[in-house]
């Protein structure tokens, strides 16, 4: 404690130690203590009766965005890629109006020039468009990168949402403390299937482990699902 | 290999964790988004208790938040995140509030100052040692009203916060106690200063 006040750091420790330990049951008997532990629980309370929730979510999401415009956070940019369109049969066109022309012989000039606008457009786009990192790195949505398990059979399957701007994505299985502790790349696809004997080095059949979706695009991370924890098979 | 203890991956303290040890991946970034839009909220509505004016109340909690995030690369679990964040947002609400708050409380100007200015509140600010206060209150006062007291005159809680955060269900709420308080830490601290009058 400094000056009345506990630090961060302090108060979470003491709060955390058992409530027969020596420290915590000097700390119980002084105001300042009790004063936080009740102020720390009105807190973490949901609702709150002097704010309204409207109140509240409007708070929230100017506050998001104050912080994302500052650039302490990332700007929510990440959006579900569009759901597979069904190939459609392609028709010939009628040849009449401006396709007529064009293939017609007074039209091969037009055609000439319309190529050469593409090749010089083409040109431009390989050497002047943004470069991977100045791409803008958003987060996703709540809810638009979303991990889901299913078991099927021996296996465990896991899919998740195509994410826009992805050419690839990796399955990050993680350790205590949410560090990597394997990982499994995707090229194609938006799901997986996890069976024991396949499984990669590090993680062991039966065990349990959080996994994440990371979407890449050119070999970088765009964006991360919410972790999930499961029971590998 | 890799076990993981039963523990939801996406709790605070795991994504404190993950952005502390790598906040330039999206992981780690998307771990940050989601405590500042989990916890946002949260510290406004502290942040509103305090200041009981929008504006500053935004204000202030961009400013919490920005000290989060500051803080976050040195965050080591020790228990619960709620108890690190919320001592971030309420020394620095505190801070920025000082004293001055207390003086516009009405129900403090009506009830609690004393007609010659010299309350509890202003011997705790002008006593010669924390620890003479303390051992004041200690003396003179039960649990209740050293709470009381300290959430008023350290806290810089309103008589309706501590009504609320101490339960307090009677029909004055924490005003009659702290009132109580007050009287007998005035009288505690009048009859030491004569002893020390006495002595000298």
């Amino acid at each position: 404690m400094n000056d009345g006040r506990y630090t961060p750091e302090a108060l979470e420790r003491l709060l955390a130690l058992p409530e027969d330990d020596p420290e915590r049951v000097a700390a119980v008997g002084s105001p300042q203590f009790e004063a936080y532990r009740r102020m720390l629980a009105d807190f973490e309370r949901p609702g709150d009766a002097l704010v309204a929730d409207a109140e509240l979510d409007a708070a929230r999401a100017e506050l998001m965005s104050r912080l994302a415009a500052a650039g302490h956070i990332p700007p929510r940019t990440v959006t579900p890629a569009a759901a597979p369109v069904a190939p459609r049969t392609v028709r010939p066109l009628p040849r009449r109006g401006v396709l007529a022309w064009l293939t017609s012989g007074g039209g091969r000039p037009a055609l000439a020039v319309a190529g050469a606008l593409i090749v010089v457009g083409l040109g431009w786009w390989a050497t002047q468009r943004p470069t991977r990192d100045e791409t803008s790195r958003g987060i996703a949505e709540p809810g638009a990168f979303e991990l889901t398990t299913k078991k099927q059979g021996d296996a465990m399957v896991l899919s998740w949402n195509a994410v826009e701007g992805a050419d690839s994505y990796r399955v990050v299985f993680l350790g205590a403390g949410l560090a990597e502790v394997a990982h499994q790349d995707v090229s194609t696809g938006t799901s997986l299937a996890l069976r024991a004997g396949a499984l990669p080095a590090g993680v062991a059949s039966g065990s349990r482990v959080s996994i994440e979706i990371v979407a890449l695009r050119m070999g970088g991370d765009i964006a991360t699902s919410p972790a999930r924890t499961i029971l590998l098979p | 290999m890799a076990e993981v203890p039963e523990q939801d991956p996406n709790s605070d303290e795991l994504l404190a964790l993950r952005y502390a040890r790598d906040s330039a991946s999206a992981a780690g970034r998307a771990a940050l988004a989601t405590l500042v839009e989990r916890w946002s909220g949260r510290v406004y509505a502290w942040a509103y208790r305090i200041v009981r004016e929008r504006e500053q109340a935004l204000d202030l909690s961009q400013d919490c938040l920005v000290r989060m995030i500051g803080a976050l690369p040195r965050y080591e679990p020790r228990g619960k995140f709620a108890a690190w964040l919320f001592t971030i947002v309420h020394n620095r609400c505190r801070s920025a509030l000082g004293r001055s708050r207390w003086a516009r409380d009405p129900d403090i100007e009506l009830d609690l100052l004393p007609a010659d200015g010299v309350g509890p509140e202003h011997a705790y600010e002008s006593a010669e040692s924390e620890q003479r206060l303390m051992d004041a209150m200690d003396a003179s006062l039960d649990e209740r009203e050293r709470l009381a007291l300290w959430l008023r005159a350290e806290e810089g809680m309103s008589v309706q916060d501590i009504t609320r955060l101490m339960k307090i269900e009677s029909s004055s709420g924490a005003r009659g106690l702290l009132q109580t308080a007050r009287r007998k830490l005035s009288a505690e601290l009048e009859s030491r200063g004569r002893a020390q009058g006495d002595r000298a």
